[in-house]
């Protein structure tokens, strides 16, 4: 009888709190702890949101994102105060979305406007088709010339340059740097730095003509602009050399793959 | 005790004249009390409601002369445009200096107290006008940023709009002589 009653208590006693029998049989309580995260080329505010999206139960976690200047190597970081399972999951997405710096490809078309209806040029390709259809219907302009195309890929707060030829071979610069401002669903961009400059240009002179005087560089066009993954932009000045061309500019942020 | 002031002042009851006297009815003493008061008009107190009439009149006079005088031009209103988003605007004209404003003179308020007893006074002329110093001309404003702007240089200007297909057009105006 007595060894019945002992096999019968002493599981029971295991089951105490308590007893270390009873520790093991309980689930461990995670423990939360702070890490902070470097971030080089994300945009600070989708690495936060990005850290939030990991953490399944928002009360227990705590998420500071702080941004740093002067250092070339990184633009901020994240702090994460969390358990394992979200400094976890974190690591994972940034390592996946803060690998490299975002890099873009843009369409460049310079267009030369003319109050003058002019013979049909060159086709404009189909993803400016839009663009130019809305420009002929607003502004007072009833020709456009294609003068030159360029297609450039841009890495992000990295300055980009590429040259456009216009009317008479005269050399145009355009200049451009982006920054990543958009998360990996929208994929939108920020411009910070765009100029259009007329290189110094000797015109060419004309049979029986007389020279033209030559022309000294100057600033077109110096702009900012935010622009979406697939949207056309239209930069354009008027009186150029004191003529009744306008330049337009269309830069295509051109969607990946 | 003093029995002197006692035998004094029993004396001087004695002699009271109007010791059995009664003295003046209830009724004698209400009228005698009306007598006296409405007997001699104050002077200061008939001229208080003048001087208070004199002074609103000279506050509506100020008044409406300050507000029917003409008002400074407003600046003129940019031209409209179709769709526009941003566009630098020029810079604000100067408001108009404040005229002087005819004020009237605070004598004419002393004079009507110097004459109270007259019963053919005139009113004085036209107030007197007294011709301040202009005040000076507010400072210019600075005029007001648009929130999206980014201008190159002072002779150029930015006007960013949108088109009804929603594409964006950012167009320079450039101002320098060498381009008109």
């Amino acid at each position: 009888m007595k060894k019945l009653y002992l096999r019968i208590a002493l599981p029971l006693l295991t089951l105490l709190p308590g007893s270390p029998a009873a520790a093991q049989l309980e689930p461990p309580r995670p423990s939360i702890y702070t890490v902070q995260y470097d971030i080089r080329y994300m945009d600070l505010h989708a690495a936060e949101v990005l850290a939030w999206d990991q953490c399944a139960q928002k009360e227990r976690c705590v998420i500071r994102a702080s941004a740093v200047s002067g250092d070339v190597a990184k633009r901020g970081a994240v702090a994460i105060e969390a358990d394992n399972s979200v400094h976890e999951k974190f690591a994972r997405a940034l390592a996946r979305e803060d690998a490299a710096p975002r890099t873009q490809n843009f369409q460049l078309l310079l267009l030369a406007a003319s109050t003058k209806a002019g013979s049909p040029g060159t086709e404009v390709p189909a993803n400016a088709q839009k663009a130019l259809s809305d420009l002929k219907g607003f502004l007072p302009f009833r020709g456009y010339e294609l003068l030159d195309t360029a297609w450039v890929r841009a890495t992000q707060d990295e300055a980009l340059s590429a040259r456009l030829v216009g009317r008479q071979g005269a050399q145009h610069q355009v200049q451009l740097r982006f920054r990543n401002t958009g998360t990996k669903e929208d994929r939108s961009l920020y411009v910070d730095g765009f100029s259009l400059r007329a290189e110094p240009f000797s015109p060419p002179v004309p049979a029986g003509g007389e020279r033209q005087p030559a022309r000294p560089a100057r600033s077109l066009i110096e702009t900012a602009f935010s622009l979406k993954e697939g949207e056309t932009i239209v930069v354009g000045t008027s009186k150029i050399e004191g003529g009744d061309e306008a330049l337009v500019l269309l830069l295509t942020a051109v969607p990946a793959g | 005790m003093n029995t002197n002031d006692e035998r004094l002042r029993g004396l001087l009851r004695e002699a009271d004249p109007a010791a059995e006297d009664p003295g003046l009815a209830p009724e004698e003493v209400q009228a005698m009390r009306r007598a006296v008061l409405t007997a001699v008009p104050e002077p200061r107190r008939r001229w208080i409601p003048l001087a208070a009439l004199a002074g609103s009149a000279l506050a509506a006079l100020i008044l409406a002369m300050m507000l029917l005088r003409p008002a400074p031009e407003a600046p003129a209103a940019p031209p409209l445009q179709p769709a526009r988003l941003a566009e630098r605007p020029s810079p604000t004209p100067a408001p108009a200096p404040v005229e002087p404003v005819a004020v009237a003179v605070a004598e004419e308020a002393e004079k009507l107290r110097e004459t109270p007893r007259k019963q053919h006074w005139r009113p004085e002329p036209a107030p007197v006008a007294i011709a301040e110093a202009a005040p000076e001309a507010t400072p210019e404003l600075p005029p007001i940023e648009p929130e999206v702007e980014t201008t190159i240089a002072a002779e150029t200007r930015q006007i960013q709009f949108s088109t009804p297909g929603g594409t964006r057009i950012i167009w320079v105006l450039t101002s320098d002589g060498a381009s008109h």
